[in-house]
């Protein structure tokens, strides 16, 4: 057996910070509170966003995305292998948004034999590989997890594993203190019903539906968090506000009626986690909560169409004892797998990788 | 369960025999204290304020110790050992971890227990950075696995808590502590804890998550 990893390497291959890298930071926080030295390796940008996200981690910028046109693979590789010859970790925990976004720094690990778990975040149903990416994932030596045990199965049959052979960890949220409904901190008004979505505007979060929405739920308000490619285009809507990056997500979803969801597909999303911690009703598309088996007891599922997001967060208002039901559940189910359980799950997975 | 005292191991050491060496620390419930080498035959002693713990054959890495009172100070039994002295700071002040709460999750099997499991089969005992350590198995499709833990009083019926990390849980078997599985399909297992009357609060901290 080798020895237990005790200087671990966190690697985040990502243009932006979003939800899959925010988890990943949380799990890096936490190995540094097990007593472990932590580096998380990411682009500048990236780590400057984190700010004190970082907590006790150390930071590392590497140039780990290649310029427009370049090997996206081989830079990767290089930049994450120049990264290991000035500090050289016992195991490495790789953050892959997209399956294949880590494979540059995978590659390099493998070549420097240091132990790696490799977690999926977003494995898309019509994802494949390209013959490149083949070629690299036979050299890769790695254990892979995913987010949801049904990205976990689909991700199995993207890169030919064994059945099983990838872990599933779901992501759990810190204990935190409920937040009371303060509309005025968001510059939100009074005695109108909102619904809000959290998440990156852009198409495949539904963002482009928001117009439409806001229309056919009037009076009512569509309320933004986040920023995006659509977010010009949104901030002209009728009915709808835009808050930009909110830092308070629990107490923004505190003053809302109900969270929408209407992403084309997510992994294991915060946004849903947060909402059913805070008590907010839930409307997703099916795709966006199959990371829960039992999705339609703890939300309302929607189509990505306007008028069916409208009808059923009309229903919701409507019928509170409905809404109530599925508020407990989702409570139950959040409470159920929290922060430490995650933890827990992938120091056992990371130390498994250097057995 | 809070880490509250960190001394990294350097390249010195310290060799510890039966007269104390004393320890200048915080209070805090468990200990962690790193050997260069494994001491088989010797046996590792902290006197505490509320008692001594005691450790025997550590083996070579961190050796952890649940502490009944604040500690005061070490020595061996047997033959001396050697214990890494902290990065930077020489072998008068030994590397160490200090954690302000016991593992409290693993039932009432003690987590020196834990660190000693012998495993038949293909497995390790598994820990973070000096964190809980837990038996580890990797049983292949029509494989099966064993782990022994040390003697230790348990009440009649207790069953082993067992997590499958990827594919299938294996059919299980306590006996004692001995715990054999039998898997159907591939899959990796850790033996998390033991709940001396299943389905009971009693020695559980999360039953829903399992």
């Amino acid at each position: 057996m080798r020895g237990q990893p005790e200087r671990i390497l966190v690697i985040i291959p990502s243009p932006v910070l979003g939800g899959a890298e925010a988890q990943t930071l949380q799990i890096a926080r936490g190995f540094c509170t097990m007593g472990a030295e932590v580096a998380v390796a990411a682009e500048p940008a990236v780590l400057s966003a984190a700010g004190t996200a970082l907590g006790g981690v150390r930071p590392l910028p590497a140039p780990l995305r290649a310029p427009e046109g370049g090997g996206f693979i081989a830079w990767q590789r290089d930049a994450a292998g120049a990264l290991l010859r000035g500090w050289r970790p016992d195991a490495a925990l790789v953050c892959c948004p997209l399956p294949t976004e880590g494979f540059g720094a995978l590659l390099a690990l493998s070549e420097a034999a240091i132990p790696a778990l490799a977690v999926a975040h977003l494995v898309r149903q019509d994802w494949h590989l390209a013959e490149g990416e083949h070629l690299a994932l036979r050299q890769i030596r790695a254990e892979w997890a995913a987010v949801s045990v049904p990205a976990a199965r689909r991700l199995e049959a993207l890169f030919n594993l064994p059945p099983h052979r990838v872990a599933a960890i779901p992501n759990g949220l810190p204990p935190a203190a409920a937040r009371s409904a303060d509309r005025a901190r968001f510059g939100l008004p009074e005695g109108v019903p909102l619904l809000v979505q959290v998440g990156r505007l852009d198409i495949r979060k539904g963002a482009q539906l928001t117009p439409a929405i806001a229309a056919a739920i009037a009076p009512a308000l569509m309320v933004l968090g986040g920023n995006g490619p659509l977010r010009a285009d949104l901030e002209r809507a009728d009915g709808v506000r835009v808050l930009g990056h909110v830092a308070d997500v629990p107490g923004l979803l505190a003053c809302a009626d109900a969270l929408l969801l209407a992403s084309e597909h997510e992994g294991c999303p915060l946004s849903v986690l947060e909402a059913a911690r805070a008590g907010c009703p839930i409307l997703a598309t099916r795709q966006a909560l199959e990371a829960w088996p039992e999705a339609g007891n703890m939300a309302r599922l929607v189509l990505r169409d306007p008028p069916h997001i409208a009808h059923v967060f009309a229903e919701a208002l409507r019928d509170s004892a409905g809404s109530s039901r599925r508020v407990v559940r989702a409570h139950e189910v959040s409470a159920a797998w929290d922060e430490e359980a995650m933890l827990a799950r992938t120091a056992f997975l990371l130390a498994a990788a250097c057995a | 369960m809070r880490l509250i005292l960190q001394r990294w191991p350097g390249t010195s050491h310290l060799w510890l025999g039966a007269e104390p060496h004393s320890l200048d620390l915080p209070e805090g419930r468990l200990l962690g204290l790193h050997l260069p080498a494994s001491a088989a035959s010797s046996r590792l002693v902290v006197t505490t304020t509320g008692g001594m713990a005691v450790l025997d054959g550590p083996a070579a890495g961190w050796a952890v110790l649940d502490l009944p009172g604040r500690a005061v100070s070490l020595h061996a039994e047997g033959p001396p050992l050697r214990l890494s002295g902290g990065l930077g700071e020489g072998p008068a002040l030994p590397a160490l971890r200090l954690w302000d709460a016991p593992w409290d999750d693993g039932g009432p099997i003690p987590e020196g227990h834990w660190r000693r499991a012998r495993i038949l089969g293909n497995g390790a005992v598994l820990a973070l950075a000096g964190g809980a350590a837990r038996p580890f198995v990797r049983i292949s499709a029509g494989g099966w696995a064993r782990i022994s833990l040390p003697t230790f009083p348990l009440l009649d019926g207790a069953s082993p808590v067992l997590v499958a990390l990827r594919g299938p849980l294996p059919l299980a078997d306590l006996d004692g502590l001995t715990l054999t599985l039998r898997a159907g399909a591939a899959c990796d297992v850790l033996w998390e804890a033991v709940q001396l009357r299943p389905n009971s609060l009693a020695n559980s901290a999360a039953p829903s998550r399992r």
